[in-house]
């Protein structure tokens, strides 16, 4: 009767043994998968934000270098409507001068 | 009855034993393979939210390009017009002077004799540079 009840236990827990390396052993499996999903995941994700930085950084240089010849136009701009004003005014003396040597 | 039990004791210590071995095994394994799932996938959020910010980024640079080349476009022929006539203002003042001088010599022969004079010489060379400086 012992030997029978015994038997039992160990069948069962054999069993149950089987039964946990079997379910552990598909987590393992499955957890494996996700791993190597989310590793082409990263690396497709990586790939494109680097492509895009470098897009980034060549549509930036090209606006960097539209800014600064803007810059440089504007400061032309103002420099010579100064100078302008300046010489404007330097020439109406002159042809003041001139016009009363003349007379 | 008893060589049966002993080989079903055998069998039973055999597939215990492999289970232990097996959770030995797969107790650190998995832990390590969650730890290793949660570190990818905390990288991956990562990288993705760099990518967004890439692209934002991207996107302005690329809609900010066109209203700068524009304004650029704009402004380089005003910009030349305006040096072009600050270079015509000059050589008109350049004009005038000589004019002046030329009258002035003429009314004053004395002063003409004294700009022969090696002193107003250098003055005029002088002011003859400031103009070629202020001409560059």
């Amino acid at each position: 009767m012992e030997n029978k009840t015994l038997r039992m236990m160990l069948s069962l827990a054999m069993v149950l043994a089987l039964a946990v390396m079997a379910v552990s052993f598909l987590s393992y499996r499955s957890a494996r998968k996700d791993l190597s999903a989310l590793k082409a995941d990263l690396e497709t994700s990586t790939a494109a934000w680097k492509a895009t930085n470098e897009k980034k950084l060549a549509v930036q240089k090209e606006l960097k270098a539209a800014k600064n010849d803007l810059r440089e136009a504007n400061l032309t701009i103002e420099e010579s409507e100064e100078k302008a004003a300046s010489l404007e005014e330097e020439i109406k003396t002159l042809e003041e001068e001139i016009a009363s040597l003349k007379k | 009855m008893k060589k049966r039990m002993s080989w079903f004791s055998v069998l039973s210590v055999i597939v215990l034993l492999v289970f232990a071995v097996f959770m030995f095994w797969y107790i650190p394994s998995y832990g390590s393979l969650l730890s290793k799932t949660a570190e990818t996938r905390q990288a991956l959020e990562t990288s993705i939210g760099r990518e967004g910010k890439q692209q934002d980024e991207y996107d302005k640079a690329v809609a900010d390009l066109p209203v700068v080349q524009a304004e650029l476009k704009e402004k380089q022929p005003l910009a030349e017009e305006a040096a072009q006539k600050v270079t015509d203002l000059k050589a008109r003042r350049k004009e005038l002077r000589a004019e002046k001088k030329a009258l002035e010599e003429a009314q004053n022969p004395e002063n003409q004799e004294e700009s022969q004079n090696p002193e107003n010489t250098s003055m005029e060379e002088t002011a003859g540079k400031e103009d070629t400086t202020n001409g560059k």
